[in-house]
């Protein structure tokens, strides 16, 4: 072949290609839309006939008998919608009717077949496994559930968290603390939301974690100390705040000490606001001291007003107000043109504004 | 013509052609990468515990920033919709920057709005004047911080930040419409990882052709006209696709004006937006990883590619050339202004891999691209090409765009299929072969400008700017849409 010839032959093999991958993606798209279609048309109406039954069994209440039964959960994916559907379903619904539901979809065997499809091979699927099983409440597979935390696929392992949690499952309080720290890790967001809906009983595992040689684990537990109004804990507490190690957990601690309120933490909050190193945890003690409302600190909450860290001067405002009718007014007694006068005047306006919306006076 | 000259020519011909291979085979890699992510990401959306964050008290609080000129029409609806975000912690900051019309007016009678001396901090520089700042009577999460105009949209993103009561600050246009946890979704990211988390975006889409009622889509719909319909399939490609596998590849640059949310303390500590640059919210980005890897601080920056803000895009070549060249502009501004992160091993993928992309397949690329036909057609008239070899290059170099843009299109309809229906289908295969012929030329035309207009620091002003509102029916007419959005 020519020089001209190669390349020319070769261009066209490429245009050829080009414009046939085209085609093969119009056909592959139409092909696509078609089975998604079908498989759309199939099960739209027994997903429909399975939210109905649903949702007829949420409101007859004791009269469960009359409630049609569900079609049957035949493969993965329909298993997967199935789940899906009464667990969301489960989630916006309260009350008796949301027992009366749990009911019929745990006479129907959804919670067991649930409870089987935690081993399926599909991470999706153990995801919505462990989403439906939690909304159920029941406890049957907590242990499993409990493995799951360590599960390789992350969505799983923040759905089982997540169950346990909504499952108030004290027995999954070590696990759920262990996972902060050791891999595969979960963010503390998420085990802090289940160790908070688990409860009064996860106390006493959390007041041990305090010790916890992991920041991010003493953080969490006092943070969830706080959100559990756990007053028992205030001493351990005042403790992590003046001698912990790190920084977050400091924060944390402060902040739940602002939660339990107590003129106890009164001092030590005073202490770190005034002095610590970190301006986030400053921020952290004077937003605790609004908190506890506590007139004893409204004459150094006063002198941060001119602290050169705005966050602080405001947040110092904002506790100054929420203090009550002496908080109010020692900011009045702002000096004119200070830079204490306007975060004063700021936080007085607001908060007219907003007692007098609470009063009507705005009506 | 000597034989030098011819051989030179025949040469670039042959350069231009692997060019454009080489950036159709880029974004095919992104498509490849965004068609393995995104359709997980959409099938486990309801998997990430939405409804338990929706009322979380940990959530980390927001401060929504919206920039607001000349907004009348659809303002009061934008906020509404925004105030019924599925969020527990947030505050509306709405910046009006020295509206002429009546934005303010409307704001004040719906909202019943009074005013309080708030305190608005120096953060971050900025060049208007704040007059004064206004809360509602009836205890909405919104506070109304009026300014004098700069003429910089970047100037009142910056005064909103200074404003900002919360740690995260999330900047949206005036005139796009959310979904209602949107902003659950970008915020997530950061409650999940808070210590590297810096930035995350949502994607942006097309709101014209859609029904939108009270600031809030009811219906997605195909826009009426072609401009928007191309628009349709170049933001699938761009903004979604693309900007999923930069995210994927720990390289996203761009997170747009129009809906990004950030770490309040490191957006101050890098100074706020660039009040003289015109792509102002790249530029930001870029100088976030700036700041990062300069003091090795590991960070993250992602995009969340189930969570959409609506927008609406010019439907005239008038308004849309203005945008574009705006956007080049930007681009070309940004790289300039980072040139020192450009092969840098200081900045890691940035500096080797994201910016010297961006320089050659962005900034360069309208050079490249127009030089290129103009080339082919000056080599087909003295006889140097073979008319078929040229015929057949062309062919390749636009085939090859043309199965980029529809596998975008195939992606986006296989994971979320918004444009329903054979009709729409065959539309947004007309649109992908319409945006590599023709649109894509006059692009190139467009962004050549802006570039030019970068280097050559030519005046280039946003222009006035009319608006129809989102409100009841089908979405809108010429628009000036703000936000960066790059290819």
């Amino acid at each position: 072949m020519d020089p001209v010839t190669v390349p020319l032959v070769a261009i066209q093999v490429a245009a050829v290609a080009i414009f046939g991958l085209d085609l093969l993606l119009l056909v592959f798209v139409m092909i696509f839309r078609a089975v998604q279609g079908l498989l759309d048309d199939r099960r739209a109406p027994a997903l429909q006939q399975a939210r109905q039954a649903m949702l007829l069994a949420a409101a007859t209440g004791d009269d469960l008998a009359n409630a049609p039964d569900p079609p049957l959960l035949k493969g993965t994916a329909s298993n997967r919608i199935y789940m899906l559907a009464s667990a969301q379903l489960l989630s916006s619904i309260r009350g008796d009717a949301h027992q009366d539901l749990v009911k019929y979809l745990t006479r129907n065997g959804y919670a067991d077949r649930a409870g089987r499809e935690l081993r399926s091979r599909s991470g999706l699927t153990r995801a919505v496994a462990c989403e439906l099983l939690g909304s159920l409440g029941s406890l049957d597979h907590s242990s499993e559930l409990i493995a799951l935390i360590d599960d390789r696929d992350s969505d799983v392992r923040h759905a089982a968290i997540r169950a346990l949690g909504r499952l108030h499952d004290p027995h999954a309080v070590d696990k759920l603390l262990s996972c902060l720290s050791s891999k595969p890790k979960s963010p503390p967001i998420v085990v802090s939301m289940a160790l908070f809906r688990i409860g009064p009983s996860a106390v006493d595992g959390l007041r041990t974690a305090l010790a916890s040689p992991d920041p991010t684990t003493r953080g969490v537990a006092a943070r969830v100390l706080g959100l559990l109004n756990d007053f028992g804990a205030a001493d351990d507490l005042i403790q992590m705040l003046s001698t912990d190690a790190e920084t977050q957990p400091r924060i944390e601690a402060a902040l739940a000490l602002g939660r339990l309120g107590g003129a106890r933490a009164r001092d030590p909050l005073q202490q770190c606001a005034r002095s610590a190193n970190s301006p986030r945890l400053r921020v952290a003690a004077v937003s605790a001291l609004s908190g506890i409302a506590d007139e004893g600190a409204n004459q150094m909450l006063f002198d941060l007003l001119a602290d050169p860290d705005p966050l602080l001067a405001r947040t110092s405002a904002n506790a100054l107000e929420h203090s009550g009718p002496k908080g109010r007014a020692v900011l009045s007694q702002a000096p004119a043109g200070s830079q204490r006068a306007a975060y004063a005047a700021e936080v007085l306006a607001v908060g007219d504004v907003e007692r007098n919306r609470q009063t009507g006076r705005f009506k | 013509m000597s034989e030098v000259a011819a051989k030179l020519l025949i040469a670039f011909n042959f350069f231009v052609l692997f060019y454009f291979l080489a950036i159709n085979s880029s974004y095919l890699l992104f498509i490849l990468i965004a068609a393995r992510k995104v359709p997980t990401w959409y099938r486990r959306a309801g998997l990430q515990g939405f409804s338990e964050l929706a009322t979380s008290p940990l959530m980390p609080g927001v401060s929504v920033v919206v920039a607001a000129f000349n907004e009348e029409a659809g303002i009061v609806q934008s906020v509404r919709s925004m105030l019924e975000l599925a969020y527990p912690t947030f505050e509306i900051i709405v910046v009006d920057d020295g509206s002429k019309d009546a934005t303010f007016e409307r704001l004040r009678t719906e909202f019943d709005l009074i005013e309080v001396p708030r305190v608005v901090e120096d953060f971050v520089p900025t060049i208007g004047e704040v007059l004064s700042t206004h809360l509602p009577r009836g205890g909405e999460s919104l506070v109304v911080v009026r300014k004098t105009n700069s003429g910089r949209r970047a100037d009142a993103s910056n005064v909103g930040i200074n404003a900002a009561s919360y740690e995260l600050v999330c900047i949206v246009d005036a005139d796009c419409a959310m979904d209602r946890d949107g902003l659950l979704r970008v915020a997530k990211p950061f409650a999940n990882d808070p210590d590297r988390m810096i930035a995350t975006g949502g994607i942006i889409r097309v709101a014209n052709g859609c029904v939108i009622e009270r600031g809030e889509i009811r219906s997605t719909g195909m826009p009426n006209k072609w401009l928007p319909r191309i628009q349709v399939v170049e933001y699938i490609r761009a903004f979604l696709l693309g900007r999923v596998g930069w995210t994927a590849l720990n390289g996203l640059l761009i997170i747009s004006g129009a809906f990004g949310m950030f770490r309040k303390d490191i957006v101050v500590a890098v100074g706020g937006f660039d009040l003289h640059c015109i792509g102002e919210d790249a530029e930001l980005v870029a100088r976030m990883h700036r700041h990062m890897r300069q003091r090795r601080i590991p960070y993250r920056m992602v995009m969340v590619p189930d969570t959409v803000n609506w927008t609406e895009v010019p439907e005239t070549t008038k308004v849309l050339g203005r945008q574009r060249r705006r956007w080049s502009r930007g681009l070309t501004e940004l790289i300039i202004k980072h040139r020192s992160m450009l092969f840098n091993p200081r900045y890691g993928r940035i500096g080797w891999v994201v910016l010297p992309y961006f320089l050659v397949f962005e900034a360069l690329g309208p050079f490249i691209e127009l030089l290129g036909f103009v080339t082919v057609l000056a080599g087909l008239l003295l006889g140097l090409l073979n008319l078929q070899f040229a015929f057949f290059f062309l062919l390749v170099a636009v085939g090859y765009g043309i199965m980029v843009s529809f596998a975008s299109v195939v992606v986006d309809d296989v994971t979320r299929a918004v444009y329903r229906g054979k009709k729409n289908l065959l539309i947004l295969v007309a649109a992908s072969i319409a945006e590599n012929v023709g649109y894509r030329q006059l692009h190139a035309w467009w962004r050549l400008r802006g570039v030019i207009s970068a280097v050559f620091k030519t005046d280039s002003g946003w222009g006035t700017m009319t608006r129809t509102g989102l409100g009841a029916g089908a979405a809108v007419s010429a628009t000036q849409p703000r936000g960066q959005g790059q290819q």
